[in-house]
């Protein structure tokens, strides 16, 4: 009885194993996926501030332009 | 006699026991194999048997234990690493969304910018105006400070022609005023220079023009009615090179007009008569550039030739120095020494020359140099 019960433990425990080895993998792309968002993110923001530097540059320069 | 009686007596007497001992073992043998005794030992190999069993089971319940917890654990953990992938693919999905918004504003504003640039473009083709808002200079020293690698950003046409001067100043205690050495003065267009060009900085020569200038300006120095500069006393030599490009005035490009009289945008710095663009880029040498003060030549003697005195009055550089150094001092409202001196017109024989360019430049760059704003 006992020796049964060990034996689907021990199946059991083979089966949660293989399940945690697998859920660790896709929690480390998707951490991974997070870290390449976020950095896309960020060199948006740089490109956007960019952006809004040279437009205001290019309206003075028009508003001069055009006097 | 004595001896042979006594030992006929103990023969005698091991012969008459005999059949006793006989009867002891046989006696031993037989309650080994009792019933009893062999019910006792059953007994005892039965009870060892149930203690090995015992133990056997106690071993299996702990193992089953040890497992029951280890699952719990194990399924603690996988529910704990699924709810933290649940958390971290929401976070993912609203940062995909987020960054497609953010994608989408941004080309949205690349569009207008866009249509920014294209209204001026034309704004400045309908009336004939060459645009400068970008004039960047990429420069570096190489390791052994030997060769420096020069790249030109810009806006400008590819056709403008640019004065590029690669110097290094010291200091004149005199009159407390920099004065510059060049390694490098060309005139360049801007496409020649978009890609990275090396050049070569020949320290030994330009230590010797050092030393040269030195015994030069020294002598002027003694010249009181060319100008005000008395000795010259180097205190400091600057440890990094300047890299000073300038928009030429005189360009091949006709839309430049007159003394760039068409260039307009947000670098142009303009003078009563000419518009140009500068930048002063500086890049770091590794040499102890002041060692070179401990090998100054002698100073000048009175008694020295005439000839050696007067020599660097025609010299192009020279006068062409004086010239832009003095002409960009007046433009910027400040008192220039040589005001009323006949150097402030370059002579005939010097115009049109590259020394005299050169040393317009170098004047330029210094006066500017000494006061920046």
């Amino acid at each position: 009885m006992l020796l049964d019960e060990i034996n689907k433990l021990e199946e059991e425990k083979k089966v949660i194993e293989t399940k945690d080895k697998e859920i660790s993998e896709i929690l480390k792309k998707e951490m991974l996926l997070k870290t390449e968002l976020s950095e896309k993110m960020t060199s948006l923001k740089k490109k956007q501030d960019a952006l809004l530097v040279e437009e205001k540059r290019l309206q003075e320069c028009r508003r001069g332009s055009l006097k | 006699m004595t001896k042979i009686i006594f030992l006929i007596s103990v023969i005698t007497f091991l012969f008459l026991c005999e059949p006793f001992a006989d009867e002891n073992i046989h006696n031993i043998l037989s309650d080994l194999s009792s019933p009893e005794r062999l019910e006792w030992n059953d007994f005892k190999t039965r009870e060892i048997e149930k203690l090995k069993l015992k133990n056997k089971i106690s071993l299996l319940k702990k193992i089953h234990f040890d497992l029951k917890n280890e699952l719990i654990k194990l399924k603690q953990e996988v529910y704990f690493k699924n709810s933290e992938h649940d958390k971290i693919t929401k976070e993912n999905i609203e940062l995909r969304k987020e960054t497609n918004v953010f994608l989408t504003e941004l080309s949205i504003k690349e569009y207008e910018i866009d249509n920014i640039r294209k209204e001026i473009l034309e704004e400045d083709i309908k009336f004939g105006r060459v645009r400068c808002d970008k004039f960047e200079i990429h420069a570096e020293l190489d390791n052994n400070n030997s060769t420096i690698s020069i790249s030109i950003n810009t806006d400008l046409p590819k056709s403008t022609l640019v004065n590029i001067t690669i110097n290094r100043m010291f200091v004149n205690a005199e009159d407390n005023q920099k004065y510059a050495i060049d390694y490098f003065a060309k005139k360049v267009t801007v496409s020649e220079w978009e890609k990275t060009r090396s050049i070569t900085l020949d320290q030994k020569k330009w230590e010797n023009q050092f030393k040269s200038q030195i015994i030069n300006y020294r002598l002027e120095g003694k010249k009181k009615d060319i100008d005000n500069l008395k000795f010259f006393n180097v205190t400091d030599i600057d440890n990094y090179v300047n890299i000073y490009t300038e928009v030429s005035m005189d360009q091949s490009d006709e839309r430049f007009g007159n003394r760039n009289k068409n260039l307009v945008g947000q670098l142009v710095t303009t003078s009563e008569e000419s518009k140009t663009v500068r930048n002063i880029t500086k890049a770091y040498h590794t040499i102890d550039a002041n060692k070179l003060i401990n090998t100054q030549p002698p100073l000048y003697k009175h008694n020295e030739p005439k000839s050696q005195r007067e020599a660097p009055l025609f010299d192009c550089y020279y006068i062409g120095y004086k010239y832009g150094r003095c002409a960009t001092l007046l433009t910027k409202g400040k008192n220039c020494d040589l005001e009323s001196d006949k150097m402030l017109t370059i002579p005939v024989s010097c115009r049109g020359q590259e020394s005299t360019e050169r040393g317009i430049s170098a004047g330029v760059f210094s006066a500017w140099y000494s006061f920046p704003d």
